[in-house]
């Protein structure tokens, strides 16, 4: 049997061995396949190499059994392992359960340290309160502005023959106003480079 | 109790791509499903590569602590049994380099053989079943000779059964690659057996 593995010396280097292995592991394409079959019909020494490497892998595919002995707790321990990694999947309900202890303590934190030290927070409470008024303002101004719009619009959206008497006197109004500001800042400016002018 | 054994047959019967998503979303008994699947597989795999027994139970547990760690990640474009042995492959490549084992002292580490594997044996004869026993002794001690690259590629075709594409998917070589170095490692290992006198298979 040792010639059966042993490689043909006369074997030409033109015949494509490694197409053979190729081809008894059913790995060529159909037609890389065909035109190897044509070869092999006609070349014995391909022929002869095929029937070695066939055997051989044969013998190689039932050569290795897998391994019978495995701890019986295996399966357990790497599945605990795995869900105790901090990393990993990790279920929705735990997110939240984690996210709800650490807010929790940062409360409780910050509550121990108010305790504690009452002078600690009180530039950060002052300055929170400061913001917070401001705040308030600005938000009571706007709602009373709004409040006041929305009044006059809803008054004029009635009648409509209100709101074109009203545009009849006041775009003249605004215009007239316009028209002074302009020509008074106009005269001021006039009258200051006349100053400087003088001055020189 | 029946409903229990009941559930778990329904397990069972899932595919590997939707453990996965039954393990995304919550359920406990997938992953194990996945680990009970496919732990002897690796650690065959890994225990050929490696040549330990004890470390290959390792890094099993660490191959699949990392697929658990990245299930969210996996695409079911691609296989789950090649994902696993992508991870499992680098892990034992990693491996291999961070010891720089040396693939030629693998053998002569174990002169008695320590590490002498303990294989399933479904033979009816015992004359048939030594001579077999033989025959795969010699393969393991010859596979353990191979340099890494070739011993990688001859376990995952003709001992874990994976295609071209799926050996190309697993190292990340392209397929000629593969297709030459799978020819070239039958090649050396023919030589090696008759180096060793082998007469017969």
């Amino acid at each position: 049997m040792l010639d059966t593995l042993t490689r043909d010396e006369e074997h030409p280097s033109d015949c494509p061995s490694v197409e053979i292995a190729a081809y008894i592991d059913g790995e060529l394409t159909a037609d890389a396949e065909t035109e190897f079959e044509s070869h092999l019909s006609a070349c014995r020494v391909c022929a002869d190499e095929l029937n070695i490497q066939k055997q051989f892998v044969n013998a190689l595919n039932v050569s290795f059994d897998d391994i019978h002995e495995i701890p019986g707790d295996f399966t357990k321990r790497i599945v605990t392992h795995a869900e105790s990694g901090v990393s990993g999947l990790r279920k929705a309900k735990e997110r939240y359960n984690a996210l709800f202890v650490c807010l929790g303590l940062f409360l409780f934190a910050l509550f121990t340290l108010g305790a504690s030290a009452p002078g600690a927070f009180a530039t950060f409470f002052d300055v929170f309160m400061r913001v917070a008024a401001v705040l308030s303002f600005a938000g009571h101004l706007f709602y009373d502005i709004s409040l006041g719009v929305i009044v006059i619009m809803r008054s004029i959206g009635g009648q409509p023959e209100f709101f074109s008497v009203a545009a009849l006197i006041v775009v003249p109004i605004a215009i007239l106003l316009a028209f002074r500001i302009s020509h008074t800042r106009a005269s001021r400016e006039q009258g200051e480079y006349s100053e400087s002018a003088s001055s020189f | 109790m029946s409903s229990i054994s009941a559930a778990l047959s329904g397990i069972r019967e899932l595919s590997d791509a939707e453990l996965v998503s039954t393990a995304i979303s919550g359920g406990e008994a997938s992953f194990e499903e996945l680990v009970r699947r496919y732990q002897r597989p690796i650690v065959s795999y890994v225990y050929r590569m490696l040549a330990d027994y004890d470390l290959s139970l390792d890094v099993t547990q660490e191959v699949f602590i990392k697929v658990y760690n990245s299930l969210e990640r996996y695409s079911c474009d691609y296989k789950f049994s090649t994902w696993l042995y992508r991870i499992a492959h680098n892990a034992a490549i990693d491996h291999l380099r961070r010891n720089s084992v040396n693939t030629q002292s693998l053998e002569t580490e174990n002169p008695n053989g320590a590490y002498e594997l303990q294989i399933e044996s479904s033979d009816p004869t015992p004359e048939k079943d030594r001579e077999r026993s033989e025959w795969r002794k010699e393969i393991d001690i010859v596979v353990k000779r191979l340099p890494t690259a070739y011993r990688d590629l001859i376990l995952l075709r003709h001992s874990r059964d994976l295609s071209y594409d799926e050996i190309a998917e697993v190292t990340g070589l392209p397929l000629g690659t593969v297709k030459n170095r799978l020819f070239r490692a039958r090649e050396m290992m023919r030589g090696l057996l008759i180096e060793r006198g082998i007469d017969g298979i």
